[in-house]
């Protein structure tokens, strides 16, 4: 596989990474520089609702790792029957991830479980890259800091909720924006053409994530879902005359108006989100149904189809007008206080094969180094297990995937499997993050177009860290 | 929370009670006094209250003072009755004007409760059998039990205490006995909820604290702190302290850390299903809708610290989780914390700090007198006989006062349950009606079931504030918005048409769900009159008047030949049309 292409190359000439390495008070702080929208770019977030385990995600491939983990929480390796020879969490049977800098990690090494061998693949071939140890932080923090109260640290941390909210818009549930709907506002007020109603999509719901002060995230439907009205299409619902038809014809355009005259503001808010939304979206499964389908067949399960629906709006990306996206899609179960070895497995499959199809879409699009595919979770869990699963834990590990990511590699850090190391909390073995949230994401709002100003608007405890963003893209 | 707005709003309200409680509702109101002489026609369902001389002042004639909360009208009758109930039939709605609300109340209260586990039971000859069927019986009942409030009370509740069905297996006796304990205490204790729900199977399960190891030190194993934290985060007290008007205290100080989490995670350990020993194999055959048993050498022994309490080292399972229970119930959050969440629930998505502080003030002082004297409540803290009586019969609810930011937006399953009721919908089998159990697709599909949320965190947050919406600009809380939304408004529109449309149509193919549309089809004819007849029964008469316009045009545009052979069929266009179009409103979608 040829790794580089030119167009990432030219992309990573313009974009540069200069920026990765200066201080924020070198940063032209509100210039006038716009964001740059040249050619096609999507950003496409996966939310892992629940709090994805990362000690049960990113394993441990040597001796030694492996078996301080296990000996932390013997009962979650038990319920993976890890002593199997055909357990994906036997070590024989983890996927080892070929990391570019080996030597950082002082003999570690690392890998994933069977069922994310498509995630392995990509990331040997050096299109997905690992995040290790991100999540919410204000300024950089260790055990001692965190126990003493010496940093200012993000509210409610082990709280499900206001994680996911963190994760997505940098403040607890209630929060108004998210910094995926502040990227699609920048691309707005740089790109006057840019069609606003499609420039932020979410093909699972209306989280915080994609909330902008002008960009509201539309809907799209799973691929394959049909949209139409029926009592507007069948023409026996009204009745078959002349009157039925002409009938069918002024419902349809009461259930697609958004303004009535109501005095309540919930009356004004509901008529206009029905209105509005029955109106995009049956304006957008006309250009959905005039479009070539793809011929990528996505996996049907609720996160496979919702990426294909994302695939489907990026293949219309040219009927649709927009230059930058931003992409929404959720996946539920991660909460695996028990049954881990059940519970986790498949929703990593899902995750896997919904991933490798979208990977496979974007190939058939010739768009895979236009995209970045990302996962969010509410945070990592505890490395000490409670029996047969794991609890709340702040910082966990991530992917980024794509084919402009600076792949194969672990971009932060993932520390020793060490419960006395200083990055984790005392008791259970949460880690404390090493990498923030607002780092993770200006990398991304970088490569997206971003400028450093933008960056520090939407992010603006970024100038606390060493590093304004990372290197994996 | 942008507590500019926040204060601006609870003045206002503060200076509209003024009027309200002047205003009182009664035919004799100081209003009525000073109109003009075109107003002072007496309202026609004033019994007795004399008419105030048409010219000049006069004395007053002497008062009989109808309650505020008096149903005067069809339209206040049809109003209360989409708060307190699943919404009224035309004869429900009769019934109730002339009459008190408190008194509606109390019948209901009255009314024995329609459980689930017996029905189960009587229903499925085996364990297995029951797997799934919960889905279906809990629609069942919500769609025909008589004890409507009480059923409302249990939904309001089902989403506070949340389990989902979807989530764990084997929960077909268990999740009727968990959603019976909801039912049977609707109007109880409030500590008594507390105890059942930790005791339950299905919550256990759930929560993952069936079957909770005490820790280990050898191995370093923790006890699991899921049901800990949830029940603290969702289920009693919150995550910051609350004014008993439900706002954040001063700088949002938080109730719980995480050393409080772990000490409480050790309480519920050593919990198993009935039998003589922790063993699953040892268990009782209808260990899943029975109380959990505590077994002692499971339970962690360790000192158990946690809101400022400790529990000392080696006290029993059972003792740890009655003083650990004690200890939350007794939090000060837990009154505007519950109630607010309450409110949401039947009146207001974002409710007055005022009406919040009335309603926690009823929590803690566990009594309500009703404007018309009746009382609820046994005068313990936390009954929520008095707390639902305090909701519903609140001075904001039941004012003539139009104030625009009032109201609840309504979740998916009342609007449908509403449609069902108003119509009388017979030959409900729930069992034949897959529409109704999977919830996926977006395009045709309701998109909630009762009791199977995606996570303990309900359908929707409290909390929430719609991104790019209005409300949310003013920092109004609208939790249903988080599902009613753009991505959800044409599923709605279709599952309701194929209830509306085919059962009717169709009966053959059809045969349940079978509405009584004889009353609107006498109107057909009359387009005005039918559009206004089901303005009042289905929106309490509150349609816009651009709506209702919209609505008489199009059903207008549907013909009807009176002496053709088809006529039948297109009389019943015109109302199907009409009840479609009303139900895509924003009138229906809000109830105010």
């Amino acid at each position: 596989m040829t790794y580089y292409n030119r167009r990432q190359f030219i992309t990573r000439s313009t974009l540069g990474f200069a920026g990765a390495t200066l201080g924020l008070s070198m940063l032209s702080q509100g210039a006038a520089r716009a964001a740059n929208v040249g050619g096609y770019k999507a950003v496409v977030g996966i939310m892992l609702k629940g709090g994805m385990d990362n000690s049960d995600t990113i394993l441990p491939k040597d001796q030694d790792s492996y078996d301080a983990l296990k000996g932390l929480r013997q009962g979650i390796f038990t319920s993976h029957n890890s002593d199997d020879a055909d357990s994906s969490r036997n070590r024989d049977n983890i996927l080892e991830l070929n990391v570019g800098t080996p030597a950082r990690f002082n003999g570690r090494r690392f890998g994933l479980p069977r069922e994310l061998s498509g995630v392995r693949d990509m990331f040997n071939a050096g299109e997905a890259a690992i995040v290790g140890n991100v999540g919410p932080l204000l300024e950089p923090a260790t055990r001692d800091d965190f126990e003493q109260g010496r940093v200012e640290l993000p509210k409610r941390i082990f709280s499900h909720n206001d994680q996911q909210s963190t994760w997505m818009s940098l403040g607890t549930e209630g929060t108004r924006l998210g910094w995926g709907g502040q990227f699609a506002d920048a691309v707005l007020a740089s790109d006057a053409t840019a069609n606003p109603l499609y420039t932020a999509i979410t093909a699972s719901s209306p989280d915080v994530f994609l909330a902008g002060q002008r960009a509201r995230a539309f809907r799209v439907p799973g691929v394959g879902q049909s949209i139409d009205i029926d009592a507007g299409e069948r023409r026996s619902y009204l009745g078959r005359g002349g009157d039925g038809d002409e009938a069918r014809v002024k419902l349809n355009a009461y259930l697609r108006k958004q303004a009535f005259d109501h005095a309540n503001v919930f009356r004004r808010d509901s008529s206009g989100m029905a209105g509005r939304g029955i109106d995009n979206q049956i304006a957008y499964s006309e250009r959905a149904a005039a479009a070539t389908p793809l011929t990528t067949i996505f996996p049907n399960t609720g996160l496979g189809r919702q990426l294909g629906g994302v695939a489907q709006a990026i293949s219309l990306r040219g009927a649709l007008s927009v230059s930058r996206q931003v992409f929404y899609t959720a996946q539920g179960g991660y909460d695996t206080h028990d049954t881990q070895g059940r519970r986790l497995p498949e929703r990593h499959q899902e995750l896997n094969d919904a991933m490798a199809a979208f990977r496979a879409a974007m190939v058939e699009l010739g768009t895979w180094n236009d995209v970045i595919l990302f996962t969010m979770s509410d945070f990592g869990r505890s490395m000490v297990g409670n029996g047969d699963g794991s609890d709340h834990g702040w910082g966990g590990h991530h992917f980024v995937a794509g084919g402009s990511v600076r792949g194969g590699e672990i971009y932060g850090d993932i520390p020793e499997i060490d419960t006395g190391h200083p990055q984790y909390t005392r008791q259970r073995g949460r880690l404390i993050p090493t990498t923030s949230v607002e780092q993770h994401a200006a990398t991304l709002g970088r490569w997206f177009g971003l400028d450093d100003g933008e960056l520090a608007r939407i992010f603006p405890n970024l100038g606390r860290f060493e590093r304004s963003a990372l290197n994996f893209a | 929370m942008n507590h500019q707005i926040k204060s601006l709003l609870s003045a206002l309200l503060a200076s509209s009670f003024l009027v309200a409680c002047g205003g009182g509702g009664g035919d004799s109101s100081p209003q009525s006094l000073s109109s003009t002489p075109t107003s002072v026609t007496p309202p026609p369902t004033t019994p007795s209250g004399p008419a105030p001389a048409p010219t000049g002042p006069t004395t007053p004639p002497p008062t009989v003072t109808k309650p505020f909360t008096n149903l005067e009208t069809r339209e206040e009758a049809a109003r209360f009755l989409t708060q307190a109930s699943f919404g009224g039939t035309d004869a429900e709605i009769d019934a109730l004007v002339g009459t008190d609300a408190a008194d509606w109340i109390a019948n209901e209260m009255s009314k024995p409760a329609t459980l689930m586990l017996p029905e189960m039971q009587s229903r499925y000859a085996t364990r297995e059998d029951t797997d799934g069927n919960h889905s279906r019986l809990i629609w069942q009942t919500m769609l025909t039990a008589d004890d409507q409030l009480r059923q409302r009370m249990m939904f309001a509740l089902s989403q506070i205490f949340v389990i989902s069905t979807d989530d764990f297996f084997d929960q077909g006796y268990s999740s009727a006995y968990y959603t019976d304990i909801l039912t049977h205490q609707a109007f109880g204790q409030y500590r008594d909820i507390l105890d059942e729900v930790t005791y339950s199977p299905a919550m256990a399960r759930y929560l993952t604290y069936y079957r909770n190891l005490k820790g280990d030190e050898r191995t370093g194993r923790m006890p699991d702190e899921n049901y800990a934290r949830e029940i603290l985060q969702l289920f009693s007290i919150g995550l910051v302290e609350l004014e008993m008007d439900g706002t954040p205290k001063t700088g949002s100080p938080e109730t719980y850390d995480n050393d409080d989490v772990i000490g409480l995670a050790r309480v519920f350990t050593g919990l198993s299903g009935e039998g003589p020993s922790f063993s699953y194999r040892d268990q009782v055959e209808d260990w899943r809708n029975r109380p959990l048993k505590v077994f002692d050498d499971i339970h962690s022994p360790l000192e158990k610290s946690f809101l400022g309490t400790t529990i000392p080292e080696n006290t029993s399972g059972t003792d740890s989780i009655k003083t650990a229970l004690d200890t939350i119930a007794d939090h000060p959050n837990v009154a505007p914390f519950m109630s607010r969440q309450l409110i949401q629930r039947f009146t207001a998505s974002s409710p007055s700090p005022a009406y919040v502080r009335r309603v926690a003030t009823v929590f803690e002082t566990g009594q309500f007198t009703a404007p018309n004297g009746r009382i609820f409540g046994d005068g313990e803290r936390g009954n929520l006989e008095a707390v639902i009586a305090a909701i519903l019969l609140d001075e904001s609810v039941h004012d003539d006062v139009q104030d625009n930011t009032e109201g609840k937006v309504r979740e998916p399953v009342l609007k449908f349950i509403q449609y069902t009721r108003a119509f009388e919908v017979s030959n409900i089998d729930v069992w034949e009606e897959f529409r109704l159990n999977d919830t996926r697709n977006p395009n045709d599909r309701l998109g909630q079931h009762p009791l199977r949320s995606p996570s303990v965190f309900n359908f929707y947050r409290p909390g929430y504030l719609s991104p790019g919406s209005e409300s949310g600009a003013a920092g109004l809380t609208a939790p249903e918005l988080q599902i009613v939304n753009e991505g959800s408004a044409l599923g709605f529109v279709n599952f309701l048409t194929h209830f509306i449309i085919r059962p009717a149509d169709e009966p053959d193919r059809f045969p349940g769900f079978q509405p009584n549309f004889a009353t609107e089809i006498a109107l057909a004819e009359d387009v005005e009159a039918l559009v206004e007849h089901l303005n009042v029964k289905l929106t309490a008469g509150q349609l816009s008047d651009a709506a209702k316009a919209d609505i008489v045009d199009v059903v207008s545009t549907l013909l009807v030949d009176a002496d053709g052979d088809d006529a039948d069929e297109e009389r019943r266009k015109r109302v199907q049309t009409a009840i479609l179009m009303i139900a895509a409103s924003g009138a229906y979608a809000v109830q105010n």
